[in-house]
């Protein structure tokens, strides 16, 4: 793919890897430019932004198999799942054939999450009322892929509305079961989830594939159909766009790419802060050239001037946060140990279960943006242990160059001594030897380059840690 | 950091931290308005004392520091502290006295220690223990509030004179004088008295029982544990303070002092009347629920509550000290961080232990 090649909708733009799926051209068009970009809402993540100047004729590439999806194997259909990009659409971002592949025999229960994660957000109980009928054959699909009996759909107690359509379409189904839960904040998280529904939690460290429980996000749910009953990839989603008196609030579908600035063009917003993402975990947009990303379920306008720098006061310990925690973290400590860089306490109070439902740092009397404290804490942490697997590794390298240099060294000595025998059998296995001291140096070479590798790329990390 | 990009506020409204002081302060105000009633102007001057003397020393040590000033200056924490210090002082100590303690606490405790939200003391507690060391007659010197009668004779001129214009020598000079035509012996709280009585009954064998018009001498001290307790139950019900701390602490009273009652015979007073004298209300209500000092989880602040409601006991009626208010609590702040340790809750998805 480079600058001036003409690309359809639907194609493949970027290659994936392990844990990024491929990406699709939203539209037709040429290919204008790539850049890359670094946002200061998003520091330490670089973008690489392809630009396409669409030619309005929106054509779709051509999809050549048309077979039913019971025809396929179960290898090529997850293989499919992949290629159209399919990721969990409520936040997470996980890879949703990675999740399949994993839950393969493992599983008994699909439960689909059709409530909404945040406040003001609208995206699920749009989808379940418009979309219903193709909801369900997606669950259909999942359930077909992964052998599953029961399927069971969690839906917040005020969506009268979609409760009812999803209701009508599940009647002659007698393995789909509906249920209402509560609409508190978090329980749109899939271990709160789990907990209100089966009353069990998930294991430490585990996750709720252990149970037996497949979750899904019902626009996941809805993508996933979409890439394998039609062939299409993932590339519209539909966000919420609304404000914070909920004055408008408007479902719409949009490509995924598309500038924020674009959307507030096309709904006449002017003048507003953006925050991308729910109200309580999102964050503040101030580059309306940013695009609507897989993951975002929600725009929210703010009047300006209404983020106001909030004083942050010191910790009084009034326990606000700790006992509105869902998992029961502490955060006051967390927050105590994560601003002193105390890695290992931190490490100590779990700070790698928290889901970061950011519910302490609403609570906070002393506004304290605790979220923001445990995302960085987070983040370093994650790099030390990175580190160490680092130099794990490359002491494993250098221990391999140890012995080998060591072998060679051995086979060195060998010849010098056999030099002065006149043992045909044994110089024949000289010459032998020393193709093999060659490899061996060659490898040696090659692990030396290794490790100067390893070793340039772990000052890299040093620096961008300081 | 940046604070802009992550508080986006308004969904939960919640108090600020100010809010939360402020209805503490105001909480305290029956309280201050009943003892305004019996000690006269005298308790007022102190608590304006030691609220100015502590602003004033807030102020300097965050120019000191060369802090932004005002982030912590309108933080009515150090107010709050003034407060509670003034209230805990003697009516009729010397202005020098609030001044001091009003030093230690915000500066030894508060501000050494790292500032608010670090100090593991409770700074007005501390600034009164240390009082009540350096200064042991000045500070348990209770002996005009126990007679209403020479109270009411005192003049807005004489307890200004008392507090401001005399010198060390004078004071105690006056307080001799006093304690003569009370009849009383000094360091003479209701408490006291009824330590001092208990031991003599140990002695005599044959109790000398309370009567009603003996307590009728401390019925303000009564009234006033009454206005304080409506206080707390106010924070009570806007969940300002946490009730396991309160609770815990008055009912370990009422258990021990049951105990007493009903097995040590020679103490003769109901147990629920002991919680009454002193300042045993205000201590479980507004000082030993500061939050910072506090133990952060729920059965840590149960064990916490149940230690200080123990000391408490255990002070009184074997210490030497009557009021034992600022030392259980300053103890058990001391062992807040090996309770904070040992009873972290179980976290989401881990394995039951046995205790939680
Ligand atoms: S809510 Fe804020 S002030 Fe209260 S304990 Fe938690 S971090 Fe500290
Ligand atoms: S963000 Fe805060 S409330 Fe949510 S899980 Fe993490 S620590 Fe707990």
């Amino acid at each position: 793919m480079r600058v001036g090649q003409i690309v359809l909708r639907g194609q493949i733009l970027t290659l994936g890897d392990e844990n990024i799926p491929p990406i699709h051209a939203p539209t037709s068009g040429i290919i204008t430019k790539i850049v890359k970009k670094k946002f200061s809402f998003f520091p330490n993540r670089c973008f690489s932004i392809i630009s396409i100047k669409s030619d309005g004729q929106d054509k779709w590439i051509d999809y050549s198999s048309k077979r039913d999806y019971k025809f396929f194997s179960l290898n090529e259909i997850i293989q499919l799942i992949y290629n159209s990009g399919v990721v969990g659409l409520g936040g997470s971002g996980f890879l949703s054939s990675k999740k399949i592949e994993r839950s393969i025999k493992q599983v008994h229960t699909l439960l689909i999450n059709a409530a909404e994660s945040e406040p003001y957000i609208t995206t699920d109980d749009c989808l379940m009322q418009n979309f219903s009928k193709e909801v369900i054959q997606g669950c259909k699909v999942i359930a077909w892929i992964l052998k599953i009996k029961n399927i069971l759909i969690a839906i917040g107690d005020d969506k009268d509305l979609a409760y009812i359509s999803i209701k009508k379409e599940i009647q002659s189904l007698p393995n789909f079961k509906i249920r209402k839960i509560k609409n508190k904040y978090p329980s749109g998280s899939s271990k709160q989830l789990i907990k209100i529904l089966f009353n069990k939690e998930i294991p430490l460290g585990k996750h709720s594939i252990n149970l037996g429980i497949i979750i899904f996000n019902i626009s996941t749910v809805f993508s996933i159909k979409r890439s394998i009953l039609n062939r299409e990839p993932l590339i519209e989603r539909i966000i919420t766009l609304s404000d914070r008196n909920l004055s408008y609030q408007k479902n719409i579908l949009v490509r995924i790419g598309t500038p924020i600035s674009h959307i507030l063009s096309e709904f006449n917003i002017k003048k507003c802060d953006i925050i991308m993402g729910g109200p309580i975990t999102g964050f503040l947009v101030d580059d309306l050239n940013f695009p609507i990303l897989k993951t975002t379920s929600s725009i929210l306008c703010l009047k300006s001037n209404l983020m106001k720098n909030i004083l942050e006061r010191p910790c009084i310990r009034c326990t606000a946060c700790s006992s509105a925690c869902p998992i029961r973290l502490l955060p006051e400590q967390l927050y105590f140990y994560s601003k002193s860089l105390n890695h290992e306490k931190s490490r100590e109070y779990h700070i790698s279960e928290c889901i970061e439902c950011g519910i302490c740092e609403q609570v906070c009397p002393s506004n304290i943006p605790l979220l923001t404290y445990f995302k960085k804490e987070k983040m370093q942490l994650r790099k030390i242990i990175f580190q160490e697997n680092m130099s794990k590794k490359s002491k494993k390298l250098f221990m391999l160059r140890q012995h080998r240099l060591y072998i060679s060294g051995l086979i060195n000595e060998n010849i010098i001594c056999t030099n002065s025998t006149v043992n045909t059998t044994l110089n024949n296995a000289i010459v032998k030897d020393e193709d093999s001291n060659v490899n061996i140096l060659k490898k040696s070479k090659y692990i030396m380059k290794k490790e100067l590798e390893s070793a340039i790329h772990r000052a890299k990390l040093k620096r961008n840690i300081k | 950091m940046d604070y802009r990009y992550t508080k986006i506020n308004n969904i939960y409204v919640c108090r600020s931290t100010n809010h939360i002081m402020l209805l503490v302060i105001c909480a305290l105000v029956p309280g201050i308005i009943v003892e305004c009633y019996y000690f006269k102007i005298a308790i007022l001057i102190q608590v304006l004392l030691s609220v100015i003397s502590s602003i004033i020393f807030e102020f300097i040590f965050q120019k000191l520091q060369k802090e932004k000033l005002y982030i912590n200056f309108f933080d009515v924490s150090s107010i709050l502290t003034g407060v509670l210090l003034g209230l805990s002082l003697p009516a009729f100590s010397p202005w020098w006295i609030s001044i001091i303690g009003a030093f230690f606490s915000i500066i030894v405790t508060k501000k050494l220690y790292g500032g608010l939200g670090n100090n593991i003391f409770n700074p007005a507690m501390s600034g009164y223990a240390i009082l009540l060391i350096s200064f042991p007659i000045i500070m348990t010197n209770w002996s005009f509030q126990n007679n209403l009668e020479i109270l009411n004779m005192f003049s807005i001129r004489d307890i200004m004179s008392i507090i401001f214009f005399t010198n060390l020598e004078d004071y105690y000079e006056i307080i001799s004088r006093f304690c003569e035509a009370s009849m009383f012996i000094t360091q003479a709280t209701p408490l006291e008295h009824i330590r001092i009585h208990n031991k003599n009954s140990i002695i005599s064998v044959s109790p000398v029982v309370f009567s009603l018009d003996n307590f009728l001498i401390y019925r303000h001290w009564i009234l006033i544990n009454i206005s304080f307790l409506f206080g707390g139950v106010f924070l009570l019900i806007k969940k300002i303070i946490c009730w396991r701390i309160s609770c815990s602490i008055l009912l370990c009273l009422i258990i021990f002092y049951s105990i007493d009652f009903f097995y040590l015979k020679h103490v003769q007073i109901f147990p629920l009347i002991q919680l009454f004298l002193g300042s045993t209300m205000i201590g479980a209500f507004f000082i030993a629920t500061d939050p910072v000092t506090t133990s952060i989880t729920k059965i840590g602040r149960i064990i916490f509550g149940s230690f200080i409601g123990i000391l408490i006991w255990i002070i009184r009626n074997f210490g030497g000290y009557p009021d034992a208010i600022a030392f259980s609590v300053l103890l058990s702040n001391s062992i807040v961080p090996l309770i904070d340790y040992y009873t972290q809750p179980r976290i989401y998805g881990k394995n039951k232990k046995w205790f939680l």
